[in-house]
């Protein structure tokens, strides 16, 4: 299971000096600083953490919450 | 000849003239300055003339290696031309035209490898290999790879990442570094299609995909290749990682707990060609010991290490 805390401090390590727990659950991680790299950074470290397999189309996992809710029904 | 007593015993290289402006790019692409220079790294990669072909960037190259040789360039048993972008359809083998344009003897023989960012390292093996079967003594390994020929310049994906440019390597049994003894090649072709060329003979990429291999397999073949030749990361005293974005060399340095890499900015992924590029600037006297992987399209890697002769 990944918790919304999970994801912040995977953000936290694909991107030094960047405050993580700043980021609005709702925010478009995209808006809020996190380049493409970034994110895939991001999905890679959760990927890796919990054997979870994110799609390649990634457009609809852009916000935290989505990434909590996408992670949580592929592992119900 | 045993096997472990060729190596590479001069290399030449040739980068086109002509270069695209990637500030300039990056800003049509809506690329942050910050995102051009510390994520793909490339600022000015270079790029063919139309009329140049495949064959005759590696003939550019052949003129730099006789520079570095320093020697006649006679008595080669076997020039082997990596590339996925030949001269016209691919038939007959860009290696042959090569071949012709250099006039070589028709007792050295011309083949194409067809492989991209691992091909050099994996080219090395090849060459090695065959070589050993034939009783030859030299040969020449290439890498020419134009994408221009097939890249879409208003593709964001790809269109900062490659250059054009080409490497002419004497494979021989007076080295200035000798091949590893052990290589890591593996492909994972389940993601063959994150890096390829369409139907409309167009580039394209899946950046996540080719990324998410990279960091996941490139460090642990570092590791089996190290182990496998005896030595730990502490024995290396160079580390050539494909260039193929600046944050791929990056990732793959933090994973491997090692000091991250220069990158060069200054003319970017040149695919096959992007690895002898490198060592052509290395000090064979200076990095005795040095790790190359070459890992992008099949996708697939390739690894092995160097070891100064001197």
């Amino acid at each position: 299971m990944i918790s919304e805390q999970d994801v912040r401090v995977a953000i936290a390590r694909a991107r030094e000096n960047f405050d993580a727990n700043a980021i609005p659950i709702d925010a478009d991680l995209g808006d809020a600083g996190l380049d493409s790299l970034d994110q895939a950074s991001v999905l890679l470290d959760l990927h890796e953490s919990t054997g979870i397999e994110f799609p390649e189309d990634t457009s609809e996992l852009n916000s935290i919450r989505a990434i909590v809710a996408f992670a949580q029904a592929a592992k119900a | 000849m045993a096997l472990d007593e060729f190596g590479i015993a001069a290399i030449g290289g040739y980068l086109p003239d002509a270069r695209q402006d990637n500030r300039a790019a990056a800003r049509r692409f809506d690329f942050t300055e910050e995102f051009l220079e510390t994520k793909i790294g490339v600022l000015a990669p270079a790029r063919k003339a139309s009329d140049e072909e495949t064959s005759d960037l590696c003939v550019r190259a052949f003129a730099d290696l006789e520079r570095a040789a320093g020697a006649d360039l006679g008595n080669i048993d076997l020039i082997a031309v990596v590339t996925q972008n030949p001269d016209g359809h691919g038939l007959p083998h860009t290696s042959a035209i090569v071949h012709q344009k250099l006039k070589l003897p028709k007792t050295c023989f011309a083949f194409d490898i067809s492989l991209g960012c691992s091909g050099f390292v994996a080219g090395l093996a090849i060459v090695k290999g065959y070589l050993a079967a034939i009783g030859g003594r030299r040969a020449i390994l290439f890498t020419a790879d134009p994408y221009s020929k097939v890249q879409d310049p208003d593709d964001r994906n790809t269109a900062l990442i490659f250059g054009d440019g080409a490497a002419a390597v004497l494979i021989a049994e007076t080295p200035h570094w000798r091949i590893g003894a052990a290589f890591d090649c593996g492909t994972d072709g389940q993601r063959s299609s994150a890096l390829r060329v369409d139907a409309e003979s167009r580039l394209s990429m899946n950046g996540r995909a080719v990324f998410d291999f990279c960091a996941l397999n490139v460090p642990s073949s570092v590791e089996r290749t190290l182990t496998a030749n005896g030595l730990t990361k502490q024995d290396v005293d160079g580390w050539v990682l494909h260039p193929g974005s600046k944050y791929i060399v990056d990732t793959i340095c933090d994973r491997l707990k090692i000091p991250r890499i220069s990158f060069p900015a200054a003319y970017g992924n040149t695919v096959s060609s992007s690895i002898p590029l490198i060592l052509k600037g290395m000090d064979p006297l200076r990095q005795r010991t040095v790790l190359i992987s070459g890992f992008g399209v099949g996708l697939g890697w390739a690894t092995t290490v160097l070891r100064s002769a001197a």
